[in-house]
Formats: C-alpha cells, sequence, structure tokens
C-alpha cells in the first residue's frame, strides 16, 4: 500500500478522520481527542466550515507543547461551495455560467481559496491538497496551480477526489503529473474495484469516505461479515475498515463518539485473509449512493 | 348554488390576500406599490430591510412614499425608481437611498424574486420568464389555490402574538440587544462568507463592491438626466452594532465604494453613529432596525438635513 508521510518524516497511521460535518468546539475537541488516540490525517474541504475547529484544536495541541504541526498532516479540498444547503456561494465557483468565473482567473481563485484555508486552520502549508470533484471545464486549470503550489511546497501532496478512471489520464495526459491521492467513496455494495486497480496501479493512494455509512444505515445483510467479526474479535465496523485496508485503501471514518473513534482507530493490530477481502468485495452491487453527476453535471 | 360556490370562494381569495403569508411572505412589501395612487411627490426613499423601518413620513408636510423592500438589492433599487419615476414630481423631487453598511456586498446579486414580478416591468428583470411571470400572476391573484394548510395555524399564531406586541409594545434590554447584534453581524458574515472582518476582501466581494458602484453611478446619472435630487444615507443603528464595524472593515466595504461615485451630484449623510440614535433604545425595535418612533424621528432628521422641511 502507498503510504504518506508527516512534514517531519513519520508514517501517517492509514486510518484518517472524516471530519464533515462538525464545527467549531466540537470540531477542536474531536481533533484534540483524535490526536491522542494516534489519528494523524484530518480530511476537511473548504466549504465543510469545519477548517476553523481544526485550526482552533492544533492551535490548542501545539500551546500544550506535546505535539508539532510536523506530527499532523492536514488535508483538505478545493470545492464549489456545495457542501451545506445555506451555502451563499453556491453555483459561483468552477460553474461556467457564473459571472465570477469569467471575471477571474482559476489560479487566483485557487489560491484565494487555498489562503484561506491556512488561515483558518493556523497553518502555513497544507499536507495535502484535493480537487473535491473533477469539474469538468476546470479541473486540467485548477490541477495546473496545484502543481505550482506543490513546487512553492506551501503544499506537500497533491491529490483528487470523487475522480473516476477517464479524469485521472486526462489530468496525466495534459499536465504529466499524476495525482497523488483519490478520495472516493466506497463500501462493500460498492467496491469500485475497477478504479481501486486503476489507482494502485497508477501509484496513486485510494482514500475511501464514509466507508461505513452503507453499514451504519442498515443498508446491506451483514450475515457474511459477521463471523470474520466474531474470527477475529472484531466489530462489523472494524472488519469493513480493515477491508479497505487490505485491499489497498485509506479509509476516512468519521465519528465524534469518543469510543467509536478509539475502535475505528484499533484496525492496524490485524489483517483479513485475502479470502476473507474477496468474500466481503462479493456483496458488490455496484451501489452509489449519491451519484457524483448529480453533484457535478458532465462529470 | 354554483354562483354560491364562486362567491364563498372569492370571500376566501380575499381573506388570504389579507394573510401574512401573502402580504408578508410572498409578497412582501408589495402592496404599497400596488395601491400606491399619489403622483407629483416630492420625495421617495428606496433600499433594503433598514429603508422600509427607518422612514415614516406620517404626519410631514410633504408627499411622500417609502418605496424601500425587505431584502432588497442595489439592483432592485435602481429597478424600482426607474419603474416608478413618474410618480414623482417632475419640477423638482428628492429621492433618498438607505442603504446599510454590507448594501456594497450584495451590488452582484442580479435574481430578483418572484415578488418583483408583480411590480416591475418585465424590462427591468433580469432572466425574466414570461412562463414564471404567468405562475407568479397567478398566484398573486388566486392566491386561495396555493394557500399551504399548514400555514392556518401558523397564522393564527401570527395575527395573536402579533396583537399581543402591540399590546405590550416590549422593547430589548440592553443585553438582549447586544445578542441581536451579535446575530446580525453572524448572518452577514454568512451571507457574504466573511471568514473574518481583519482579513483583506474576498474577490466575490470586490467584485460586488465594483458592480455596487457601476450601479449607484446609473443611479446617480439617471437622478441627474432627470433633475432629481440624490441622496445617499446610511440609517442609524445602536450602539451594541455600531462597535461591532471594525472602522478598517467600514473603509473597506463603505468607504470604498464611496469613492468611486461620481462625486458632486449626490448629498450623503452617515447617521450610523448619530449620537441622538446611538444610545437611546427606546428609538429601536432591535439593534439594527427602528421602531415606528425612531423612524418618524429618523425621517423628520433627514428631511431637515437635506432642507425639505423646516426644524
Amino acid at each position: 500500500m502507498i503510504t504518506l508521510t508527516t512534514a517531519n518524516g513519520y508514517i501517517v497511521p492509514c486510518v484518517g478522520l472524516g471530519t464533515f460535518p462538525f464545527q467549531g468546539r466540537v470540531m477542536a475537541d474531536v481533533v484534540k481527542y483524535a490526536v491522542e488516540l494516534g489519528y494523524r490525517l484530518f480530511d476537511t474541504a473548504d466549504d465543510y466550515r469545519g477548517e476553523s475547529g481544526i485550526g482552533l484544536g492544533i492551535s490548542e495541541l501545539l500551546l500544550e507543547g506535546t505535539y508539532k504541526r510536523e506530527d499532523l498532516f492536514l488535508q483538505t479540498k478545493i470545492s464549489d461551495n456545495n457542501a451545506h444547503e445555506d451555502e451563499p456561494l453556491s453555483g459561483i465557483f468552477f460553474n461556467p455560467n457564473s459571472r465570477f468565473m469569467k471575471r477571474h482567473k482559476v489560479a487566483d481563485i485557487v489560491r484565494e481559496k487555498v489562503n484561506n484555508s491556512l488561515h483558518q486552520m493556523h497553518t502555513d502549508y497544507l499536507d495535502s491538497l484535493l480537487i473535491h470533484y473533477p469539474f469538468p471545464d476546470y479541473m486540467v486549470e485548477i490541477w495546473d496551480e496545484m502543481i505550482r503550489l506543490k513546487k512553492e511546497g506551501i503544499v506537500r501532496y497533491i491529490g483528487v477526489s470523487n475522480f473516476h478512471e477517464r479524469h485521472i489520464s486526462r489530468l496525466i495526459l495534459e499536465t504529466g503529473v499524476r495525482p497523488e491521492i483519490n478520495e472516493v467513496y466506497t463500501s462493500p455494495i460498492g467496491t469500485k474495484q475497477s478504479l481501486v486497480d486503476y489507482c494502485n496501479i497508477n501509484n496513486c493512494l485510494f482514500m475511501t469516505y464514509s466507508p461505513l455509512i452503507d453499514l451504519v444505515n442498515n443498508r446491506f445483510d451483514n450475515s457474511l461479515i459477521k463471523p470474520i467479526a466474531e474470527k477475529n474479535s472484531k466489530s462489523i465496523a472494524q472488519i469493513i475498515l480493515r477491508w479497505n485496508i487490505d485491499r489497498g485503501c485509506f479509509p476516512l471514518p468519521k465519528s465524534k463518539n469518543v469510543l467509536r473513534l478509539k475502535e475505528n482507530f484499533d484496525v492496524l493490530n490485524f489483517s483479513l485473509s485475502s479470502e476473507e477481502v474477496k468474500a466481503i468485495s462479493s456483496l458488490n452491487m455496484d451501489y452509489q449512493y449519491l451519484v457524483e453527476s448529480k453533484i457535478c453535471p458532465g462529470i | 348554488m354554483n354562483s354560491f360556490i364562486l362567491k364563498i370562494g372569492r370571500a376566501l381569495n380575499a381573506v388570504v390576500r389579507r394573510s401574512n403569508w401573502y402580504s408578508n411572505i410572498v409578497f412582501e412589501d408589495c402592496n404599497k406599490f400596488w395601491n400606491h395612487k399619489e403622483f407629483n411627490l416630492d420625495v421617495i426613499n428606496l433600499g433594503s430591510t433598514s429603508g422600509v423601518h427607518s422612514f415614516n413620513y406620517n404626519g410631514l408636510d410633504i408627499k411622500a412614499a417609502n418605496f424601500a423592500l425587505s431584502h432588497n438589492q442595489l439592483l432592485g433599487d435602481e429597478a424600482v425608481l426607474m419603474n416608478y419615476c413618474s410618480f414623482l414630481n417632475p419640477g423638482k423631487s428628492t429621492v433618498i437611498i438607505s442603504l446599510c453598511p454590507f448594501s456594497s456586498l450584495a451590488g452582484s446579486y442580479d435574481y430578483f424574486d418572484d415578488r418583483y414580478y408583480s411590480i416591475l416591468h418585465s424590462s427591468s428583470i433580469p432572466y425574466f420568464s414570461k412562463l414564471h411571470y404567468n405562475g407568479v400572476m397567478h398566484v398573486k391573484n388566486r392566491p386561495i389555490k396555493y394557500f399551504p394548510c399548514y400555514q392556518v395555524g401558523i397564522e393564527i399564531l401570527y395575527w395573536i402574538r402579533r396583537l399581543l406586541k402591540i399590546k405590550s409594545n416590549c422593547k430589548l434590554t440592553e443585553s438582549q440587544l447586544e445578542e441581536d447584534a451579535n446575530n446580525w453581524i453572524k448572518g452577514w458574515k454568512h451571507e457574504f462568507s466573511i471568514t473574518s472582518f481583519d482579513m483583506p476582501l474576498s474577490m466575490i466581494n470586490e467584485d460586488a463592491i465594483n458592480d455596487s458602484i457601476e450601479i449607484l453611478n446609473r443611479i446617480i446619472a439617471f437622478c441627474e438626466n432627470r433633475n432629481i435630487e440624490l441622496v445617499l444615507t446610511i440609517p442609524p443603528v445602536y450602539h451594541t452594532l455600531a462597535r461591532k464595524f471594525l472602522s478598517s472593515f467600514r473603509e473597506k466595504v463603505l468607504d470604498q465604494m464611496i469613492n468611486g461615485l461620481k462625486r458632486d451630484c449626490y448629498t450623503f449623510i452617515n447617521y450610523m453613529e448619530d449620537e441622538h440614535f446611538l444610545n437611546d433604545r427606546n428609538l429601536f425595535k432591535n439593534s439594527f432596525l427602528l421602531n415606528e418612533t425612531g423612524a418618524k424621528y429618523f425621517t423628520q432628521r433627514v428631511l431637515t438635513d437635506i432642507k425639505l422641511i423646516k426644524k
């Protein structure tokens, strides 16, 4: 599996924390507690409204003196401001019909968004910056600017999110630079195996957001996973997270519940056999709870 | 029998047209435009929510109308002025535009909500759709067909609350006004995506200011061509709100806009921190909006300052 490192060279444990939709004090407390548990990677986006809470948590941690900024791995995304229903800027960014996009260069928009994220998270560099969706008319221009940001040392890793094979190959074809991360939703009933394989072949780390959402919403019969969980003395959620890791993915479960934060991180001390991984993958029915093209038409 | 049912239907339609849902939600502030019949006005005021609440010409010896609309933007002011300018006295008249601290940041808003279809000509409405217009006018004329059932209870509660409020005439305490000011600021920060007043303005807000300047300059030229005196004013706010606008931020959003306007063609009076209002709780409905007493006092003050009436 492809590994990520923090700025001081340590390998990032392959379970990160999804943070949407936490904000403010709640977010700060979750971040602080998660760091104590061993989490290092925190995933957010510029439209989640959680960056300032992460910044608050980090500032408090740094003040306590136990951790340095370099111990942590902060990942955010360039978005079209679509995460909240009451978002005042929806329809503005990366929309070819918006007046704003006709007036400004994509490079300037990306810069402004990154500067805002840096300010909110009280940091002078980002460990990872992703394009939230493959905005059909803008992804290459955004990617070009992200490449420049990486060269300048403002961003350490650059990647994408919700990208399919053809989007990634377009970026590679047009810029010659491959994304280092692709963050996508998968679950046992929507394995997206061909995309996972494509990313693994292209040395692009496959991160999975909402890895437990289908379990939480009882969208599949877990009678097949139960015996595997019993055999390994783990919960079904832990088995699904481990299934992610053992098929080369980096899961980003979300929780603010102390026990679940602990449980979700406690998956690094065992592994599944290849038969068990295959068995869980056999639940696949190409299920997708939110089609990306609904957020990004023409994807 | 049929005519009896029709009569009942018409009566219910008339009741719905008097409802809070119709007058204050779907067609907020439109009644005054539909029913305005007086010509040769000496003065009108435009503006947004603060304009609606800041001007009250009752008892003044002047022909005037408050043409401000709640949740209005500068483009709406321009459209209202163009559509209703023939109500003004062709000899000499004054247009007062009431600005609020964030008016400039709404300069790029170019989408008019449905109620504008009932008060403006189609050529004044960006992205006008005839189909949509037909729909809106149908709601306007036959609201009974659209009145939501759940609204009945809300409507009753509204009228009860309104009656009680009139009786108690309750004023907010100092701490409530402090909290209210925080809520206004929080709302504006959200609306205009401002993370901090200390940070430089985002590109989208810079665009909005430039668009505001463009619209106001068009209004200035319009008034100049028709010999209309233009007054730009910022109504007073309570001190709990006034002190939350850092001077550096005011410079960015307000001064930048005013400095971009064609000079010597308008009068600008800023009452935001006027001592007569700043600390007088009796004049305010909340930290941002004047109450009826405050509006009458403020209107008199403005008209005196621009010499339309004598003290």
